[in-house]
């Protein structure tokens, strides 16, 4: 595992997760997939029983509503690069943590509507005051983030960065936060 | 005395030299949002039809006579498509992708195309007359059908207007799309 810089601005720092072998930071990752229609498409398919309606017909809203949401999210962490908002007034903490070792289940959350429904998080360890390390980020089709494999994956990957800097001497003063929309 | 680091002084040690493409990606992809989106709107309907008409990625390069790179490409949202590629789409796939208005009167009505317009804006661009000020106006469009629905509440001309009940008109009046 690696860290890598996305901007140190000030008193204001964004680091992302690198993991071994992949081409690019779990940042890049994330908004590559969130602007993929390929990886959309086969993502809604894949979660088609997370929502409500028999969804094929709209699964073009659900891929637009993801690429406009992900370009709002850009747009915000751009503003913190800017110094025109803070990177603590963005992230929240993770209250999704006594789930992070369930075994992932089949939730009773569905979404209604794809035209505005399909929230994005960002996941990050808040290493100090407005200093941040990107792990990771997904579609949030659940409540909890153990309901479905790819978030309970996110839970897994921030326990391994949290690890991975306590090895670098870094104790981080809040563990697992999260930014979305 | 050994100096104690800060966490950024440690997060920017064990960080790699070269920094994330992150921010060079989005500040590109926001200066040129308008043609990606619209790109990304097009590899959508191209993969939608693809799954309906069960014709493969493969196949539909050997249609339109490029690479199968080129198709991946075009499928990924992020490619400036020129007229030619867009019409060899449609010729492969046998289904319109864009159009524009090819009528004089559709394009001398734009108003009428956009629902986000204000109220007193589609009084003007309607197709009928009303004689007071409607209290608040919808406009439904439906091109497929080329229908648009105006609905209206209009109030009489009286002294307490907010005694009186609203009177409600639906009209389908054809237009041109």
């Amino acid at each position: 595992m690696k860290i890598t810089r996305i901007f140190v601005r000030n008193k204001q720092a964004l680091f992302a997760v690198h993991t071994d072998g992949e081409e690019f930071d779990e940042f890049v990752k994330l908004f590559n997939q969130w602007k993929d229609p390929v990886f959309l498409m086969n993502f809604f398919m894949k979660h088609k029983n997370n929502f409500k309606k028999p969804f094929v017909n709209k699964i073009n809203d659900a891929c637009l509503n993801v690429r406009k949401n992900a370009n709002l999210i850009s747009q915000k962490i751009r503003d913190a690069e800017r110094d025109k908002v803070f990177l603590e007034s963005l992230f929240q903490p993770l209250n999704d943590l006594e789930s992070a070792y369930k075994i992932p289940q089949r939730s009773k959350h569905k979404i209604g509507n794809p035209k505005k429904d399909i929230p994005l998080r960002i996941y990050a360890i808040k290493a100090d005051k407005n200093i941040y390390v990107i792990t990771g980020g997904a579609i949030k089709l659940t409540n909890k983030m153990y309901e479905a494999e790819h978030t309970a994956e996110e839970l897994k990957k921030l326990n391994k960065c949290k690890n991975f800097l306590k090895e670098n001497e870094l104790n981080c003063i809040e563990n697992f936060t999260e930014f979305g929309i | 005395m050994k100096k104690v680091k800060t966490t950024l002084e440690i997060l920017e040690n064990i960080s790699e030299k070269e920094p994330s493409k992150w921010l060079k990606n989005e500040n590109w992809e926001n200066k040129n949002q308008d043609w990606l989106d619209f790109s990304f709107k097009i590899a959508l309907k191209v993969l939608l039809i693809l799954g309906e008409k069960n014709i493969s990625q493969k196949k539909l390069a050997g249609l339109m006579k490029v690479s199968p790179q080129q198709v991946n490409k075009i499928i990924k949202g992020h490619e400036n498509l020129t007229i030619e590629t867009i019409f060899k789409l449609e010729k492969a796939m046998g289904v319109k992708l864009i159009s524009i208005g090819n009528n004089e009167k559709g394009l001398l009505k734009p108003a009428m195309k956009q629902n986000k317009i204000s109220k007193r804006k589609q009084c003007y661009s309607l197709p009928f007359i009303i004689n007071n000020k409607p209290k608040s106006l919808k406009l439904q469009t439906n091109y497929t059908n080329k229908i648009a629905t105006y609905k209206f509440t209009k109030y009489k001309n009286t002294k307490n207007k907010y005694s009186k009940i609203a009177r409600l008109h639906d009209l389908n009046v054809e237009i041109e799309a």
